[in-house]
């Protein structure tokens, strides 16, 4: 396989979100495009991206392959490349991929590829009785203003509002997000769950590839981020914290 | 087989204080298992994921582990230790967070017996760099998936504290009940296979499968242990004739050889080679055999005096990881072999040591001052045997061996095959479990010792006093730094340890005592060495102080 882009933020922001999540994982280079879908160890969050060959400059694939990454490594070499660089991806078989960084001069890294053992993923079917679409920024900085006193941030929703919230030692954060600041929103009964920032501080970093992300939650059910690009997929899953007395 | 079961056998056993009824409950259980787990589960049984003599271990430490809890449940490390303070078992305060855990997952799978003891295997595998991070990763993936119950005997395996009272040799009775099968013949096979997993799926089989367990080269055999005897008279009356032999002030080596390939196996069956790349250049030499398992004892002869250097310095090259070449040169070994297992094929256990000894002395030829057989000589004369006894003490050794010499090899076992006598009064090899940080000149370091003796069947420790002295400050420094990854928790200056430095101790008398869970306290303790060399399943146990306690000297009747 061989594909080549110009965009390269697309696959710098979404690994570098990815990376800290999911430590290694299979992408899947088919003839429509690269997909992975990867679950982080303790079973807390899923990834799922895809990247079609339009959004590509040149993309030749004869054969279905599995390339095996360990995403640290992916991510460290993808961050040596600049925004203006021109990158390539290619393999021959799933045991080496070769990336090229080309610009006033051609950099090229061969990264070993990795055996993914494939595990079979189920994950909950769920329906949200919250969906509201936001300019990625709002969130970004809402989930920053949220670290500064706790691990965790509340997403609530009423009729007019959608507010995240932070209580720790140390004060407390309150965002609010009204109804006609929203892209879309759509409520269909109050609710509210919490996430643990770690986790969700990482998702964000793919927020300057999409022009709006869409949130989707309920009450102690998962949360669901959906960054609207054109040419990308790139949806996270998180599960919620839940203090029971 | 579902974690879950096993997991629910170990609670059963946990709230079972009957060693009777603990091994109806394990024998009950490995008669239910199919023969495709029943290996590995045996070896869960006993708490202990790889045999000893296996180079494998977790090596998950207790901060890495707690890291890990964190992690999943989202609960903060230094609450998790909070709470262990409080609760004093990893177990149940994991068991505890799980209950009422705050992170919630995706989505579950079932652990089974399987899953678990391959994730192990994982955990051990991950090397390199980033291999902390993998233990971790492998480690959150069984945690996630399990229940709090499951979590509990997980993460107390992890660190090797199973805390159910269940030692190998319960697994092993169980094993002959449920199986119907004599408990010596499973013994035997035990202390050459040295693998309970595989004497339990062999036992399965049936008892001839059983006897056909074989010693194996590079499988190490439990060394057979000598008794101390009171005098030298009491034993030449009970035997007649017999060998004497050095008693050489050294540690224990098991040297097994086929063809070209050497490998040294320490007193508590760890593969030494690496370390000890010298006598595997003399054993190549001196080796007249192309297959052999020997047993002997290592000596560092110190150049200056003639004498036997300190057993810590021993200690020091066994467990030497780098800069080997150098340390060889400035502390020399010298190997004496004293007994043969095997050979060409063939055991050599059910021979009589009058003819392991001929098997000896036509195998090795001595290279001098390197490697040869232990210094011998047969008598029934007390007073020849006296005399031989003081030219080994004069040679700075520790004693003399008196064997029988019609005596079988009995692995693992001390019997009355063969005795030490030694002048120094008897020591106990005690387990550190405890410790307090220490003040002023001493802050930094770990000072007083908390000391458990070891109850053989439950394989538990129980505290038996404190001990503080005996120690050079080198010695603290260096226990101080073995001791600290061994932290479970700390309660003010107080810190809690795995259970797992040996060290011997020297005391004036036992004591009974009604402030330890022994039952027993010493009296002016003090340390004579650590013992490297041995793991915490070969201290003393409790059994043996009991001995000690009924046949000392009491004050009074010393002082009439």
């Amino acid at each position: 396989m061989r594909a080549a882009l110009e965009e390269i933020k697309i696959l710098k922001s979404s690994i570098d979100a990815i990376s800290n999540i999911i430590d290694e994982a299979g992408i899947i280079v088919s003839k429509e495009g690269m997909t992975l879908r990867a679950m982080d160890p303790a079973h807390v969050a899923f990834v799922d991206l895809q990247i079609t060959k339009d959004a590509f400059s040149d993309y030749k694939v004869e054969e279905k392959l599995t390339l095996g990454l360990d995403l640290d490594r992916f991510n460290t070499i993808l961050k040596r490349a600049g925004s203006s660089d021109k990158l390539t991806l290619s393999a021959n078989d799933e045991t080496t991929m070769n990336i090229e960084i080309k610009n006033s001069s051609t950099r090229r890294f061969e990264l070993p590829l990795i055996d993914i053992s494939e595990e079979e993923i189920k994950l909950p079917s769920l329906d949200f009785p919250a969906e509201i679409e936001l300019d990625p920024k709002v969130l970004l900085e809402g989930i920053k203003d949220a670290e500064i006193v706790s691990d965790n941030i509340i997403f609530k929703v009423d009729e007019n509002n959608l507010y995240l919230e932070a209580k720790g030692d140390l004060g407390n954060v309150k965002v609010k997000v009204d109804k006609d600041k929203a892209i879309t929103f759509r409520v269909d009964s109050p609710c509210n769950s919490m996430f643990s920032i770690e986790y969700l501080k990482d998702m964000v970093k793919a927020s300057d590839i999409a022009k709006s992300v869409k949130v989707y939650f309920g009450k102690d059910i998962p949360l669901k981020l959906e960054f609207i690009a054109p040419e990308v997929r790139l949806n996270f899953l998180i599960a919620p914290r839940v203090e029971s007395e | 087989m579902r974690y879950s079961e096993l997991a629910n056998v170990y609670e059963k056993l946990e709230f079972t204080p009957s060693k009777l009824e603990k091994t109806d409950i394990i024998s009950e259980f490995l008669k239910e298992t199919s023969e495709d787990v029943l290996e590995r589960l045996s070896m869960l049984l006993t708490g202990q994921v790889f045999p000893e003599w296996d180079e494998l271990e977790l090596g998950v430490g207790p901060s890495l582990l707690y890291d890990t809890i964190s992690f999943v449940t989202g609960v903060k490390p230094a609450e998790i230790k909070n709470l262990l303070a409080k609760e004093g078992d990893i177990g149940n305060v994991t068991e505890k967070i799980l209950k009422r855990k705050v992170q919630h997952i995706l989505f579950k799978k079932e652990l089974t017996v399987e899953q678990v003891y391959t994730s192990f295997g994982r955990i051990a595998r991950a090397y390199g760099s980033g291999s902390q991070n993998k233990k971790v990763k492998y480690l959150a993936e069984l945690l996630s998936n399990a229940s709090p119950k499951e979590a509990k005997y997980i993460v107390r395996t992890v660190l090797g504290e199973l805390r159910i009272g269940v030692a190998e040799g319960l697994v092993r009775d169980a094993i002959a009940k449920a199986f119907n099968i004599d408990v010596k013949i499973v013994g035997r096979a035990f202390m050459l296979a040295n693998h309970i997993g595989i004497v339990a799926k062999a036992a399965k089989t049936g008892k001839a499968a059983l006897e056909k367990i074989k010693i194996k080269v590079f499988i190490p055999i439990r060394p057979m242990l000598a008794q101390l005897a009171p005098d030298i008279q009491h034993v030449l009356k009970e035997l007649g004739e017999a060998a004497m032999e050095i008693k050489y002030d050294g540690a224990r080596v098991q040297i097994h050889k086929k063809g070209d390939e050497i490998k040294i196996y320490s007193r508590r069956l760890e593969n030494v080679t690496e370390a000890l790349p010298d006598i595997v250049k003399m054993a190549r030499k001196a080796i007249k055999a192309d297959e052999v398992i020997i047993d002997g004892e290592t000596v560092a002869i110190d150049t200056a005096t003639g004498k036997p250097r300190a057993f810590q310095e021993i200690m020091k090259r066994f467990r030497r990881k780098h800069d080997i070449a150098g340390m060889l040169e400035r502390i020399p070994f010298e190997t004496y072999i004293f007994d043969v297992m095997f050979i060409n094929g063939k055991e050599t256990i059910d021979m009589n040591f009058r003819e392991r000894r001929q098997v000896i002395e036509e195998v090795i030829k001595p290279v001098k001052g390197k490697f040869g057989t232990a210094e011998q000589i047969i008598t029934s004369d007390f007073e020849e045997a006296e005399k031989f006894y003081h030219y080994a003490l004069d040679k700075g050794h520790e004693g003399i061996m008196i064997k029988n010499l019609k005596a079988l090899y009995i692995p693992g076992a001390r019997v009355g095959y063969m005795y030490k006598i030694k002048p120094t009064m008897e020591t106990l090899d005690l387990v550190v479990i405890g410790a307090t940080w220490g003040t002023g000149k001493r802050s930094g370091w770990l000072g007083s010792y908390f000391l458990g003796v070891r109850d053989e069947s439950t394989g538990e420790f129980l505290p038996v006093g404190k001990v503080a002295t005996g120690l050079s400050e080198e010695q603290l420094k260096e226990l101080t730094s073995s001791l600290k990854p061994l932290i479970e928790y700390e309660e003010g200056q107080k810190v809690m340890l795995k259970p797992m430095l040996v060290v011997e101790v020297a005391y004036q008398e036992i004591q009974r005592s009604p402030n330890y869970e022994s039952g027993y306290a010493l009296r002016f303790p003090r340390v004579v060495r650590i013992r490297d060399d041995k793991s915490s399943r070969e201290a003393d146990t409790i059994d043996r102080l009991i001995s000690l306690y009924n046949h000392q000297a009491t004050s009074e009747n010393r002082e009439a």
